[in-house]
């Protein structure tokens, strides 16, 4: 009996939870996860070699070692939605002496990162372009030791929120005009609800496997429900 | 086909020699710049015809060695895995300037790619997470990498006109271009400054 509770739990802890359907409005949701590399997981397998990397993945039941990207562990995965009539959203960082609290951040352009110093010194923060795309600068006023500020965020397209005084503060910014945005863990779910019946640029991101986007069809009435999966070869060869 | 030959061979040593110089300088940059690439451009943007070159990389106890290379456009890079143990690795890069996927490379393995666009790529391995790199294409051969702003030296630069500029690594500061003329004699006491954005 409690096996079957215990089952009954996984099953439901498992499954993306449909919003609740409103009059006139629709909703989408899903699953959003992040995986190796395809040849990695078919090489883990089928590969049977004692020697080689996935045989003792295999031994030893661990699929990923401290050295490896845990894709199953991965916490800030991205879920942006487009849409008009957006109100700015806030975003929560800190600076300490070991780095910042989130690397990456997807947002808005017009969002404010409300930005924490929590290091022993005043940091003059900026955002830039990624150098591969533009080499556009965003500079802040200096911020002191234990002080609070926050920054509006104008610039859009892959970014990078750096301190010109402390090369380890650095976090990954994805900006775009109009995207409402939610954090979720590798495996966990995502919503967005009461939207007006229409089409929806929907982007799923994480900072070191790029981004995919496709378009939702929101009905009246009617949940869509989109689960992702990122992987190099999926984002890469979309 | 042995009178065609002598032709071309008396017709190439009747040609004038290109002349080239050095060029010499230094780099002025506050205290938190640090690698900077010190390169010329010439204003005439048609390429040269310059022997295309493979860089090495190599993949050794799960880093990059080393994870800044500098090449010309249409050179390529070539990942060596030289892992003691039976581990691979995979390439990637989602940069707009050139993305790719090279898949797997086993330990011996080799993998390639061309790159043709200048400008600065970011690529990683996405089996390990402390594997990043970086590849900065430049337009030709006449550049020379500076772990710290300071003196530089860029040799056989042929006559003609060009740009001297500045790949800097820290994205608060940018390179103040000098546009020069390359005569018959080498260009030395240039001063190139490294200024915020």
């Amino acid at each position: 009996m409690n096996y079957l509770l215990l089952l009954t739990v996984l099953i439901v802890s498992a499954c993306a939870h449909a919003p609740q359907v409103m009059p006139g409005k629709g909703a989408v949701y899903g699953v959003l996860s992040a995986d190796s590399h395809s040849e990695f997981n078919r090489k883990l397998e089928n590969d049977t070699g004692s020697n080689s990397m996935y045989g003792e993945m295999k031994a030893t039941g661990v699929k990923y070692n401290n050295d490896m990207v845990n894709y199953a562990k991965l916490d800030e995965l991205y879920v942006g939605l487009i849409q008009a009539n957006l109100t700015p959203q806030q975003h929560q960082l800190t600076a300490t002496a070991g780095g910042m609290s989130l690397k990456s951040i997807a947002l808005a352009v017009g969002d404010t990162l409300q930005l924490r110093n929590n290091t022993p010194q005043s940091q003059h923060f900026f955002v830039a372009e990624s150098p591969s795309t533009g080499d556009k600068i965003q500079t802040f006023p200096s911020l002191a030791a234990g002080a609070v500020a926050s920054y509006k965020i104008e610039l859009e397209g892959d970014l990078e929120l750096l301190s010109e005084d402390n090369d380890a503060l650095k976090t990954v910014l994805f900006a775009q005009k109009n995207m409402l945005t939610k954090r979720v863990a590798s495996g966990d779910n995502y919503q967005f609800e009461y939207l007006e019946p229409g089409s929806y640029p929907l982007i799923f991101w994480y900072w070191r496997l790029g981004k995919i986007q496709q378009t939702v069809q929101i009905q009246a009435e009617q949940n869509t429900r989109v689960d992702k999966t990122l992987t190099v070869d999926n984002v890469i060869h979309q | 086909m042995k009178k065609t030959l002598l032709t071309g061979l008396i017709y190439f040593l009747a040609l004038p020699p290109l002349a080239a110089q050095s060029i010499a300088g230094h780099i002025e940059a506050p205290a938190a710049v640090k690698q900077v690439i010190v390169y010329l451009e010439a204003e005439n943007t048609s390429r040269p015809n310059q022997a295309q070159k493979i860089q090495v990389v190599a993949q050794k106890d799960t880093e990059f060695h080393g994870p800044l290379t500098v090449i010309t456009a249409g050179d390529t890079v070539q990942w060596s895995n030289d892992e003691s143990k039976e581990i691979d690795h995979n390439i990637f890069s989602l940069s707009p300037l050139t993305s790719f996927d090279l898949g797997l490379g086993e330990k011996g393995s080799k993998l390639e790619q061309v790159f043709k666009n200048t400008g600065i790529i970011n690529y990683y391995c996405s089996v390990h997470k402390n594997m990043e790199g970086k590849v900065i294409v430049l337009p030709n051969r006449h550049y020379q990498v500076l772990d710290r702003p300071g003196d530089f030296l860029i040799d056989n630069v042929p006559e003609g006109h060009w740009t001297l500029h500045a790949v800097v690594l820290h994205l608060r500061y940018k390179a103040e271009p000098i546009k020069l003329a390359v005569g018959k004699t080498a260009v030395n006491n240039l001063t190139l400054k490294i200024v915020k954005k």
